[in-house]
């Protein structure tokens, strides 16, 4: 037990996965901010739509605290240069922290614009910002050669495996709320969800609305997918198709209707399931250090990956 | 196990609100999780999809008589959604009535709106607009409803 325990969440693996996280994750919350920019007043201007809510137990937020009419302004502008310098690795562990904090700062003072996507965007932040996510594909790790003092490439997972079981608990949990309902039960959830207008992108053409065998089977669907996400993406064999009809899935809501950052903040989510040997793949295209050296690695993973015995 | 701790502070927060685990250790595990800053909502349509469409309008009244009406900002599907999703957020939340504090500073927001007019804003009517959602067919008529009037008084207006 203690042995799987410490191969899930310490042994030492590739940080690829977690790279193209950091690297996404800089640049959707760089739109992030650069979308709020426009909309500061009123959203953050007193005497407009900055409205005086108390926060719940244990939220803290300095922003209301600083007194200066300019702070969201310029907190968004930090957030927006911290997010830019995390997604090319500068000072990529300090970026993502600034990142994170100025998040906080700014869902916390006005929580009624923001939605679930929101906080999971924050949630993927927090893993950035645990994980060693800058030796791979970033400004910290070239400096670093240049220096002579190469970063070591294998690494402890845990805030990899945070991440990925935010999400695949997250899945768990909004399936058993959704059983409480009636509408996930008797099959009409998904066409209630593309019904309202206030939320709707692109109208879905009136003709799906006719297929109710259909719409049926989407909904209990979208069900099983959320209630199995956490037992099925962790087998190797499954994770792709899993993480596949995730996306298609996800690209479904993102089509019909508009929940801002959410699908995105969950396809940054899915990047920390790649297959470490596809995720080094895809990051040596941009940096070759991701496929330096395979002995060493494999001399450097002395833990048995209970969970993932193919990697 | 700060990360099972936090986790199992996660779950604890998506319990049902009457069951004893959460009525022993929710408030606890709320706590926990916004101290660490980890907070997420996990119903997203649950436990079942809003069965209505909405819409708001600010009707502003001005004291010549007429009149014009504030609606919701709206922009471009591809790219402007990520903007315009929090106003459409937002206006989930300024209809309510669980958010009834927000109803007078949103009402003297769109007054402000229209401070450049030759004539005063003499009032900001706030209507709902809802219809309940059918599967299949033509939707119904939006009805509305006005839920607040904000009167602007005349120090406000001398200030402004």
């Amino acid at each position: 037990m203690r042995i799987a325990w410490d191969g899930f969440f310490f042994a030492p693996q590739s940080t690829a996965p977690m790279t193209l996280v950091r690297v996404g994750w800089g640049a959707a919350t760089a739109i992030w901010a650069l979308s709020l920019l426009p909309d500061i007043d009123p959203f953050y201007t007193e005497g407009a739509l900055l409205y005086e809510r108390s926060l719940q137990a244990g939220s803290w937020n300095p922003l209301p605290r600083l007194g200066w009419d300019h702070t969201a302004l310029a907190m968004c502008l930090v957030l927006l240069v911290a997010a830019v310098s995390t997604m090319v690795g500068l000072k990529t562990r300090l970026s993502a922290a600034v990142s994170v904090l100025c998040l906080i700062c700014l869902q916390r003072a006005n929580t009624v614009i923001f939605n679930s996507g929101d906080l999971l965007l924050r949630q993927v932040g927090i893993a950035v910002l645990l994980a060693p996510c800058g030796v791979l594909w970033a400004v910290d790790a070239t400096r670093a050669r240049r220096r002579g003092r190469p970063p070591e490439l294998l690494r402890a997972p845990f805030a990899m495996r945070l991440l990925q079981l935010e999400l695949a608990v997250g899945y768990l949990l909004s399936a058993w709320t959704k059983t409480r309902g009636s509408t996930w039960h008797d099959g009409t959830a998904i066409a209630l969800s593309l019904r309202i207008e206030d939320l709707q992108r692109f109208v879905a053409p009136e003709w799906l609305f006719e297929q109710s065998l259909l719409l049926n089977l989407f909904t209990w669907a979208a069900l099983a997918f959320e209630a199995t996400f956490v037992f099925l993406v962790w087998p190797r064999r499954l994770r792709l198709w899993v993480l596949s009809a995730g996306v298609l899935f996800h690209l479904g809501i993102d089509t019909f209707l508009d929940i801002g950052f959410f699908s995105v903040a969950v396809y940054l989510a899915y990047l920390a399931f790649l297959p470490t040997d596809l995720a080094d793949k895809i990051v040596a295209t941009f940096d070759r250090h991701a496929l330096a050296d395979p002995s060493q690695r494999r001399r450097s993973a002395p833990m048995p990956l209970a969970v993932e015995p193919a990697e | 196990m700060a990360i099972v701790l936090v986790l199992l502070a996660e779950v604890v927060t998506h319990l049902p609100t009457g069951s004893a685990v959460h009525q022993s250790v929710g408030p606890e595990a709320n706590y926990v999780i916004r101290l660490v800053g980890t907070e997420q909502q996990w119903g997203v349509f649950a436990p079942d999809p809003r069965q209505t469409s909405l819409r708001i309008e600010g009707r502003v009244t001005f004291e010549d008589g007429s009149t014009a009406v504030w609606e919701l900002p709206e922009g471009n599907r591809v790219g402007g959604n990520f903007r315009f999703y929090r106003w459409r957020k937002w206006l989930e939340r300024v209809r309510s009535d669980d958010f009834q504090g927000l109803w007078d500073p949103t009402a003297r927001w769109i007054a402000s709106l229209y401070g450049d007019r030759g004539s005063a804003v003499a009032k900001v009517e706030l209507v709902r607009m809802f219809h309940q959602n059918a599967i299949t067919g033509a939707q119904p008529p939006y009805q509305d409803f006005t839920y607040h009037t904000y009167y602007v008084d005349e120090p406000e207006k001398l200030s402004s």
